[in-house]
């Protein structure tokens, strides 16, 4: 008995959609959630077309695909997909003629996707893990689908047919989780590293920092749950609800340094060239479908978005670094890069958001592209959201502040001297704390500094 | 009875130094630690009761069990959350039955030291900040070891701020302890070590550098003798006279009590005692009669060396273990010690007139 895929409706109407055009054939992505019983797919994605061919190109044979189009393309939707949702594998939509060769081709796509998606992944695959990869065939002129799956560890596996059956909310019943985590990393460069590159530097500190988050103890909703206890335990289920809806968990991350963990009766002295500090605090999700979520993979799921989304940023990063590099800021004493913020969109239809990131200078204009090029799906610019505000702009808003009630107190005690009446003094402390309110209620600092 | 609370885990210290004269190190340092005080004051600090699902927030009165764990509540109410695993279970209602002096046996309630890495405050979009200059880093991991004795009707309230402060306590100490021993850039790791004075059933923790020998500590030691007002007759802070907690298993991997590991032989007609330290030379003793012959094995194996009368090995405890575990082992043991009691005697007789 092979797999079973319960494929969104949409899905669906989407590889209709696109096997009506007049192309020999199409490639894509399919986007979902691998769960020990079945899986689930909420998106069919296009490959998109090259810049220097037209919507029209048509390749005339399979040995046409571009290989490494498609993993570049896969590796960036792996980033725009949040915990738990991940590139569940390939479809190639083709004509008669050419599907005697699909699935040869299927085979090759998904397993290059695969390493393409893993490749730069700071965490490795769990024992019991699912790793059974999907390639679907669709003819363009029967609309029949040909489902099967490969063991993307086992290079040599051969296909397992696998059952794909349409369902209207697969993309509907989702829990997320959501946490914001504090980063602080340091990084000491010794001597003989500190002239290596600081992509490679970054990545050994992000390195330590992902297996401190794996050994972490993850609290959801403020109580620890055993593993393999379903995450919805307890809960009353609300089957007469039909609106698509997302039961939010609030997960707090918890790290524990073990008493012993080094031997040395001195601390450790490393004479250094440099450093690194990676400062800030990261917002993750991850979703889980609710057709009995286990405690284990809701946990995962979240885990490997924290790692994901921060190593993600560094790569992004370090390839705007290459393509816009200065040359002489290398040898500068301080470097400051800030790095994109997240930001989550909806997707049509779903209760699922997606997410891209987005340096201070990019606009929302920027992203709906991005969204429209990477996942062929059209974002509103309202449905963009940033919750994020800059570090230096934290930093800004505590030094106004700061400045703010100094300067009330000078005031105050002034006024103390100059009149020495008690009551003038309460009146004006009342005068200064309305000044400071009317000041601060605009930019939104009042609630964020008096809670 | 009072209840012990036990805090581990160990704290980060890390910090750069531009210059490595004595002074700037201390600067440093003096710096680092009231970073360290204030992230102990913060929501940052989570302590987890363990074998348990409790884990608490003592700067913000947090728990993850609200509902039954107020801040009235009487701490005691802690050990309800407790599971032991099986053998404790098995060897604390054993004990219940069998000895009931035992029954105020001091209780333990172990906590780890932990750290939250996540907050409710909005996210700040992470930066990267390199810096090209030459500097010493200066790494290590404090080894927290705090002690409480508290009693079972103290408010929940009250435990989580004596918690609080008593790891700040120790932070203190640990910073006197570095600065005290520290020369240029080598800084000691302070170890901690808990100890039950005479006429007091309260622990006194001390934090030693790690490495020097008790010998080197003399002074600090003749210190401590004077500020507890201690009689110099015996080495009370010597670190082998430190506090051996009942649930701790002993360093220097001896076998204590040799009947831990033994299985009850089933026979109606059998009697089963509980061995007494050091009571089995005397005939009034309970303990005399069954397990003297066990005991007598044990001591046996490591007396020549100390008698330097033979110059066989000492062989460990975790020997016997294995023989006594092994099929048919209880029963080959058993023949031994009947032989070997008799060798035992004469030693006995040996030592009496020479030791």
């Amino acid at each position: 008995m092979g797999r079973s895929y319960f494929v969104e409706e949409t899905v669906g109407q989407y590889l209709s959609n696109l096997s009506t055009k007049p192309k020999v054939f199409a490639t894509g992505l399919l986007i979902g959630q691998c769960s020990p019983q079945r899986d689930y797919v909420i998106l069919a994605v296009r490959t998109p077309p090259k810049e220097e061919q037209k919507e029209s190109y048509c390749p005339a044979k399979l040995a046409d695909i571009d290989e490494e189009w498609v993993t570049t393309h896969a590796s960036q939707v792996s980033r725009m997909l949040p915990g738990g949702l991940l590139v569940l594998g390939v479809f190639i939509i083709a004509t008669p003629e050419l599907a005697k060769d699909t699935q040869n081709a299927l085979r090759k796509l998904v397993f290059s996707v695969q390493k393409s998606v893993t490749k730069k992944r700071l965490w490795n695959f769990a024992g019991e893990e699912v790793l059974d990869r999907v390639a679907l065939q669709v003819c363009s002129t029967t609309k029949k689908l040909v489902c099967r799956t490969y063991d993307v560890q086992d290079a040599k596996s051969s296909a397992k047919p696998a059952d794909w059956k349409y369902q209207s909310d697969v993309s509907a019943f989702w829990l997320s989780l959501n946490c914001t985590v504090n980063v602080n990393i340091h990084i000491p460069l010794p001597a003989t590293s500190a002239n290596h590159e600081l992509e490679k530097n970054t990545r050994n500190g992000l390195t330590r920092w992902a297996k401190q988050i794996e050994e972490g103890v993850f609290l959801i909703n403020g109580q620890i749950k055993e593993e393999d206890a379903e995450l919805l335990e307890g809960q009353k289920k609300s089957r007469g609800n039909s609106q698509p809806s997302i039961q939010a968990f609030d997960v707090k991350v918890l790290t524990q340094l073990s008493q012993s963990s080094s031997h040395r009766s001195t601390a450790t002295v490393q004479v250094c060239r440099g450093s690194i500090n990676l400062k800030g605090a990261i917002k993750c999700r991850a979703y889980i479908h609710n057709n009995k979520p286990r405690v284990k993979d809701a946990i995962q799921a979240l885990r490997r978005d924290i790692i994901n989304t921060l190593s993600d940023r560094c790569e992004i990063l370090f390839e705007d670094l290459l393509i816009n590099e200065t040359p002489g800021k290398k040898n500068l004493k301080r470097e400051y890069h800030a790095l994109p913020q997240r930001v989550f969109a909806p997707i049509a239809g779903s209760s699922v958001t997606l997410c891209d990131y987005k340096f201070g200078d990019e606009s929302a204009g920027e992203i709906q592209e991005r969204f429209v090029e990477m996942l062929d799906q059209a974002v509103h610019a309202e449905d963009i959201h940033v919750r994020l505000r800059s570090f230096w702009f934290g930093k800004l808003n505590t030094f106004i502040l700061v400045l703010l009630s100094n300067l009330g107190v000078c005031i105050a005690f002034a006024l103390h001297d100059w009149n020495r009446s008690l009551g003038r003094v309460s009146f004006w402390l009342s005068v200064t704390a309305v000044l400071k309110y009317i000041l601060c209620k605009p930019l939104g600092l009042w609630e964020k500094n008096n809670k | 009875m009072d209840i012990l609370f036990r805090i581990r885990g160990g704290l980060d210290l890390a910090f750069q130094l531009a210059a490595t004269d004595e002074a700037s190190t201390k600067k440093a340092l003096k710096y680092v630690f009231s970073d360290l005080s204030n992230k102990l004051s913060s929501n940052v600090m989570v302590l987890r009761i363990c074998h348990s699902s409790v884990y608490i927030w003592p700067n913000s009165g947090m728990n993850t069990i609200p509902s039954e764990l107020t801040d009235d509540s009487a701490c005691k109410e802690i050990m309800r959350f407790i599971q032991y695993d099986q053998e404790a279970e098995t060897k604390r209602k054993l004990t219940k039955k069998k000895d009931k002096k035992l029954q105020d046996m001091q209780q333990v309630v172990n906590v780890d030291f932990m750290l939250e890495m996540t907050s409710p405050s909005a996210a700040l979009g992470p930066v990267i900040e390199k810096e090209n200059k030459e500097h010493h880093y200066v790494s290590m991991t404090l080894p927290v070891d705090v002690v409480v004795s508290i009693s079972p009707e103290e408010t929940w309230r009250n435990v989580q701020n004596i918690l609080v402060n008593a790891v700040h306590k120790q932070l203190t100490d640990m910073e006197r302890c570095i600065m005290k021993y520290m020369k240029a850039t080598s800084i000691m790791v302070p170890e901690q070590f808990h100890f039950m004075l005479p006429g007091t059933r309260h622990l006194v923790t001390i934090s030693y550098p790690m490495g020097v020998p008790d010998d080197q500590l003399e002074s600090y030691r003749k210190e401590l003798h004077g500020l507890f007002n201690l009689p110099s007759d015996r080495p009370y802070f010597r670190r082998a006279n430190a506090y051996h907690f009942p649930d701790e298993p002993y360093k220097d991997g001896y076998l204590r009590n040799p009947h831990v590991h033994l299985h009850p032989p089933g026979l109606e007609s059998g009697l089963v005692s509980f061995v007494q330290e050091n009571a089995y030379f005397y005939k009034q003793s309970p303990s005399y009669e069954v397990g003297c012959t066990l005991k007598k094995l044990e001591t046996l194996d490591f007396w020549p060396e100390f008698l330097s009368r033979a110059k066989a090995a000492v062989r460990r405890a975790t020997v016997f273990k294995q023989g006594v575990t092994a099929p048919w082992g209880a029963w080959r043991f058993f023949q031994g010690c009947c032989e070997m009691s008799d060798n035992l005697a004469q030693l006995d007789v040996q030592t009496q007139f020479t030791g």
